[in-house]
């Protein structure tokens, strides 16, 4: 999976975490280093739509935290990720 | 890198700064700073500006763009180098050699060469008499300048451009000499009590082959212009995608409709002839001076007889060419006769010269036909000049004249044209205006829709 979005979303399931945190946090778990123009492009996008929000802080490091609507979608992003990847799964072995 | 990975940062647009410009700084400090992400960071910058920045902002960005993109192009494009060789103390006569050397034949000789091996990309492309006129029109120019006249050639290739002129001023003397020579060995035959004429010595001197002095300017404002009104164009989609969708559907149905109906059309050929009158190589005037020389008379007079429409008939109805067979079928002969005249194109050039141009359906019908009145032309030149001779009394100069084929004569510069390409329809000119007329109705629709909805609110 290669989609900033998600990967923010799935970044943020964890926790509130800040823009470098989030970059360190995805090269972790999925093995993707997003660039400081991709990370904050998708963050402007998921901001927009209302599935982050950012905590109030003072330093110049923002911390971001998932909100309900986000964490829906991300659910229902994930449940049929994985519906096809059981079903490709299955297929292969049948195959 | 950091700090242009900072640099880069600052091309986001002014209101995204003001929210994220602090975080993102931070981000950039914590980074590693690597080339991959400036330019990640610079085309987010991009793509930012694209979707909220200013049209100002970003046409600005965009011409930036266009600016960079014509600026390597035009350092990558290779150097071009003029060639050019003055040929001094020359004469009427040395025109007529260099209407020779840049005759269709002299410059394919020349292409051709295996030393000079010219134009070899355009060869594969194009046929050889485009390729020609390519040579003829842009790089090769031969001009006078008072007793002078010079020859220029502008090449990528220094050695070869100065060996193109080289080659074009040898030809023009070796004519020049042989016709001098020619001159001086049959004038003695006509005016035994007048002096031989002299022919002036030709001298050339050849210039230094230098690279073209070619103005950047005005390429850079053009990619600028570009660059510019391609980033309004694509914000413009961007910001109005659907009056963009419907834009660009209804400009690409215009333009697959009339690119489709270009082909249902019948294609047009034309084979094109050069052919000159020479002035007569002894005056055949009783002073052996400057005889009236009218080349315009004499190309009228063959004209008329060479476009007769008996002449014109025979040729629509010679049974290798049957012109207009489909087209016209059952029509009266004065119909293909007129029909005729309208597809042909007999023109004084100036300089001596004249065309014969034939407009047709079919290329090799077009260049015969072509060919069949160039021999019109000379076989009716050669019966005016014997019905001269024949006339006038024994001994008459004019009579010893065409004994020598010293008269006037017409000769053919370049022969009918294979015209490998048809002139018409002009597709990707059809596929423009089918496209601009898509997108007019386009606009009709979108204006009309707009109208009734508002009338529908009132």
């Amino acid at each position: 999976m290669t989609d900033p979005t998600l990967l923010i979303l799935a970044s943020l399931a964890e926790g509130e975490k800040h823009g470098y945190a989030m970059m360190e946090d995805i090269e972790r778990f999925a093995g993707v280093r997003l660039g400081p123009g991709t990370l904050y492009g998708a963050i402007t996008r998921l901001e927009e739509s209302g599935w982050i929000a950012p905590l109030p802080s003072a330093e110049r490091r923002k911390p971001y935290r998932l909100t309900a609507e986000g964490k829906r979608y991300l659910e229902e992003q994930m449940t049929n990720a994985n519906r096809v990847a059981k079903l490709a799964l299955d297929r292969l072995r049948h195959a | 890198m950091k700090r242009l990975i900072r640099l880069a940062a600052r091309l986001y647009p002014p209101a995204w700064r003001a929210r994220y410009g602090d975080e993102f700084e931070a981000v950039i400090e914590d980074s590693r700073g690597s080339a991959r992400e400036f330019v990640d960071v610079l085309f987010g910058a991009l793509k930012m500006q694209l979707t909220r920045g200013g049209y100002l902002q970003f046409a600005a960005v965009a011409a930036v763009g266009g600016f960079a993109v014509a600026g390597v192009i035009a350092l990558r494009t290779p150097a071009r180098y003029v060639a050019t060789s003055v040929l001094h103390n020359t004469s009427p006569d040395t025109e007529l050699r260099a209407q020779e050397a840049l005759s269709r034949s002299s410059l394919t000789e020349l292409i051709r060469r295996p030393s000079l091996d010219l134009y070899r990309d355009n060869r594969q492309r194009w046929p050889m008499d485009m390729v020609v006129e390519i040579m003829r029109r842009r790089d090769l120019r031969v001009y006078r300048s008072g007793n002078d006249l010079k020859i220029s050639f502008t090449y990528p290739d220094a050695a070869k451009a100065r060996m193109v002129v080289g080659a074009l001023a040898a030809r023009l003397i070796e004519g020049n000499a042989a016709v001098i020579q020619r001159r001086q060995a049959i004038w003695p035959e006509v005016w035994r009590q007048l002096p031989v004429p002299q022919g002036g010595f030709v001298v050339v001197t050849s210039s230094a082959t230098l690279p073209e002095g070619s103005n950047p300017l005005p390429f850079l404002a053009a990619g600028t212009f570009c660059g510019l009104a391609l980033g309004v164009v694509s914000l413009a989609v961007l910001r109005h995608r659907r009056t963009a969708r419907r834009v660009i559907g209804f400009a690409l149905a215009g333009g697959a409709v009339a690119a489709v109906a270009s082909f249902l059309g019948p294609d047009t050929y034309v084979s094109t002839a050069t052919l000159r009158i020479t002035p007569p190589l002894v005056s055949p005037a009783a002073d052996g001076a400057g005889a009236p020389f009218r080349p315009e008379e004499r190309f009228d007079a063959l004209r008329r007889e060479a476009l007769s429409r008996s002449t014109l008939l025979a040729i629509i109805q010679r049974a290798s060419l049957r012109l207009y067979e489909k087209k016209l079928a059952g029509r009266p002969a004065d119909e293909l006769v007129e029909q005729m005249r309208r597809d042909l194109s007999v023109r004084w050039g100036g300089a001596n010269a004249f065309t014969i141009s034939f407009a047709y359906g079919d290329r090799f019908k077009a260049q015969a036909v072509v060919r069949e009145l160039v021999t019109q032309f000379i076989e009716r030149n050669i019966a005016t000049a014997r019905a001269g001779m024949s006339s006038a009394p024994p001994g008459d100069p004019a009579r010893v004249i065409e004994f020598y084929r010293a008269g006037s004569n017409l000769e053919v510069l370049d022969p009918a044209s294979d015209p490998a390409a048809p002139i018409a329809p002009h597709r990707p000119m059809l596929a423009l205006a089918g496209l601009m007329a898509g997108m007019m109705l386009a606009a009709l629709t979108l204006v009309w829709q707009r109208a009734r909805a508002q009338h529908r609110t009132a």
